[in-house]
């Protein structure tokens, strides 16, 4: 293996594990020429020009800070893949 | 006699209305269309007893005299649209038993005034493809795959390359574009980040509309690109795309980027059309392009596609770089909708609502959250997902964030910029949907995936900078298959668009 694919494959590695994904020997490839495609964006001229994060950034309006539903917890606990006495069960995390 | 799924939503309108046709029967048949095309997997999700129940409320009301807008229209959602007590899959298996405890807007609005759903589409992952082939309910087929390369006779045609082959939808909206084009319902619904209505629009030879960024709630909608998503509408002519849509519109408070009651503006008949088509080389490049000018100038005259054309070298603005159309507005939005994805795909986690892994008991023994989530989250994606979560992961890391994505934000600004200059000029956008007609199935699965992203080369454009846009059929190719027309307005501009588009469909004769 070069250093090239030896970093590639570190990356790919610390982005799974922020992404919470598992990646397969297939991924490297791809990531590599997905990641050098993005490359190519560094190329506009975009000096002076402010990022623009939504279409609609200028007018977004916000609403009333009031309750308008709630008492659905068993609604919404019943898609929960394992639940107990009205909660989520995870594994334990606090030693 | 005329089928009653093949009328048009207007028609079968007026026939409900007048007693001619019950609701009740009709869906029925939508129903049983549905059934008989299952070879074409449009659907995820059949709502049989829902729809009937709906149904005979609606002719309860339309015997009372007290007929809503759309009372009695069966319709299809893409199984993004959230569906109280009805699953909601997205297409992954991560949400494969997810049943929604509340409708999306949109969603909503359409039954208050009547419609029927009778489904729920298949479609690529979470929205992510451009032919409905990453779907955990495997690929969907192109209704015109049985047209496609023949002669009058059903023959396949010498020379005819996609004679006889299952031929792709496109996507990701696939599922709800083959329900329109197969005649199981007159519209269906769709979402759009770059592409996915009006892609599959033009590959089955349906009108897709997608408004105005903020038209539409996305409460509801399982987002994907939460600065790129909207609703979008399918449908077999652009009266019924329209007649469908004007119900969708209006400000709902628990999205904060929709905006207020919908108010038809006044058009002015006599419009300037401008032609967009990026570099001069992607004429020569695709047939489906060049067929596609051609067309133009059938339908403009040559000497107005000359000068109305605003591509390439003839478009001189100073601070306009028209290149930018092309070289940077693929990447940008691949950018910006990766980054998205990750972000809002960080809820599925094996907890809450979602599949979870099957090791799940050794992870619990061995304490260990991150195994369960990492492990759940592997599962239940597919490889397009993860690649594109992975991707998102990377432009948002420290080193890339600066350097890739708000430099994709700050071309989405140049690209806004070049449409707000454009309409100066013109009042409506003319352009390609997509640089091929549809491929076949076979073809999808061996793309790269940056072959594939290539599909939304016309289409990003307009998502990046918000604006409303619509694919119609427009001329076919040498297999007589559907080309498609996009026309792109200013921003909050529907109604001219829909003048625009009305206008265009009569003069090339296209008959629901």
């Amino acid at each position: 293996m070069s250093e090239d694919e030896i970093s590639q494959k570190e990356q790919l590695a610390r982005l799974a594990r922020l992404a919470r994904l598992r990646v397969g020997t297939g991924d490297s490839a791809d990531f590599a020429a997905m990641a050098a495609w993005f490359e190519k964006i560094k190329t506009i001229d975009t000096q002076g020009i402010e990022p623009m994060t939504n279409p609609r950034e200028e007018n977004a309006r916000l609403r009333e800070d009031r309750v308008d539903d709630g008492d659905v917890r068993d609604a919404l606990l019943a898609n929960a893949p394992e639940t107990q006495h009205g909660f989520f069960v995870v594994p334990k995390v606090i030693e | 006699m005329t089928h009653p799924c093949d009328l048009s939503l207007v028609e079968m309108s007026e026939r409900l209305a007048c007693g001619d046709l019950c609701p009740v029967a009709l869906t029925e048949e939508a129903l049983r269309r549905a059934e008989e095309n299952k070879h074409l997997n449009a659907f995820v999700t059949l709502n049989k007893e829902g729809a009937l129940e709906q149904a005979e409320q609606s002719r309860k009301l339309i015997k009372e005299g007290k007929m809503r807008a759309l009372e009695g229209i069966p319709l299809a959602y893409k199984d993004m649209f959230c569906t109280k007590g009805l699953r909601t899959t997205a297409g992954s298996r991560m949400l494969e038993n997810f049943v929604p405890p509340y409708s999306a807007h949109v969603v909503k609005l359409l039954e208050g005034e009547g419609a029927i759903c009778i489904g729920k589409c298949n479609q690529d992952e979470f929205a992510m493809g451009s032919a409905s082939i990453t779907g955990f309910g495997g690929a969907v087929v192109n209704p015109l795959s049985d047209q496609a390369g023949k002669d009058q006779t059903g023959k396949d045609q010498a020379g005819k390359d996609k004679a006889g082959k299952q031929l792709s939808a496109g996507g990701s909206s696939g599922g709800s574009a083959a329900a329109v084009a197969a005649g199981i319902v007159p519209a269906a619904l769709g979402t759009d980040t770059g592409g996915s209505v009006r892609q599959p629009a033009a590959f089955t030879g349906c009108v897709g509309v997608k408004p105005t960024y903020g038209r539409c709630s996305r409460f509801g909608i399982v987002a994907y690109a939460s600065s790129l998503d909207q609703a979008g509408v399918f449908a077999r002519s652009v009266q019924d795309a329209f007649a469908v849509l004007h119900h969708m519109m209006g400000y709902d408070e628990r999205d904060m980027t929709s905006v207020d009651s919908y108010r038809g503006e006044k058009v002015n008949p006599d419009m300037n059309f401008g032609i967009l088509l990026p570099s001069l080389d992607v004429v020569e490049k695709y047939p489906a392009i060049s067929e596609w000018l051609k067309g133009m100038e059938m339908l403009l005259g040559k000497k107005s596609v000359e000068k109305n054309m605003i591509a390439g070298e003839r478009y001189k603005t100073k601070d306009v770089n028209l290149q930018n159309l092309e070289s940077g507005a693929l990447e940008a939005y691949y950018i910006i909708a990766t980054a998205e994805a990750s972000s809002n795909l960080a809820r599925y986690d094996g907890v809450r609502y979602t599949h979870r892994s099957t090791h799940r008991s050794t992870a619990l023994k061995e304490n260990n959250i991150d195994e369960l989530i990492s492990g759940s989250r592997s599962e239940g994606f597919g490889s397009e997902v993860r690649r594109r979560i992975l991707m998102g992961t990377h432009v948002l890391s420290s080193g890339y964030y600066d350097a890739i994505y708000v430099q994709a934000q700050k071309m989405r600004r140049i690209l806004k910029g070049i449409f707000e200059k454009m309409f100066e000029t013109y009042d409506i956008i003319l352009s390609p949907v997509t640089p091929t007609t549809a491929f076949t199935l076979e073809e999808a699965k061996n793309f790269s995936p940056q072959a594939m992203y290539l599909q939304d080369f016309f289409t990003v454009q307009a998502s990046l900078a918000g604006l409303p846009c619509l694919s119609m059929p427009f001329v076919k190719d040498a297999n007589g298959l559907p080309i498609g027309l996009q026309l792109i307005a200013p921003a909050f501009q529907e109604e001219r668009l829909l003048a625009a588009a009305s206008h265009v469909e009569k003069i090339i004769g296209y008959k629901p």
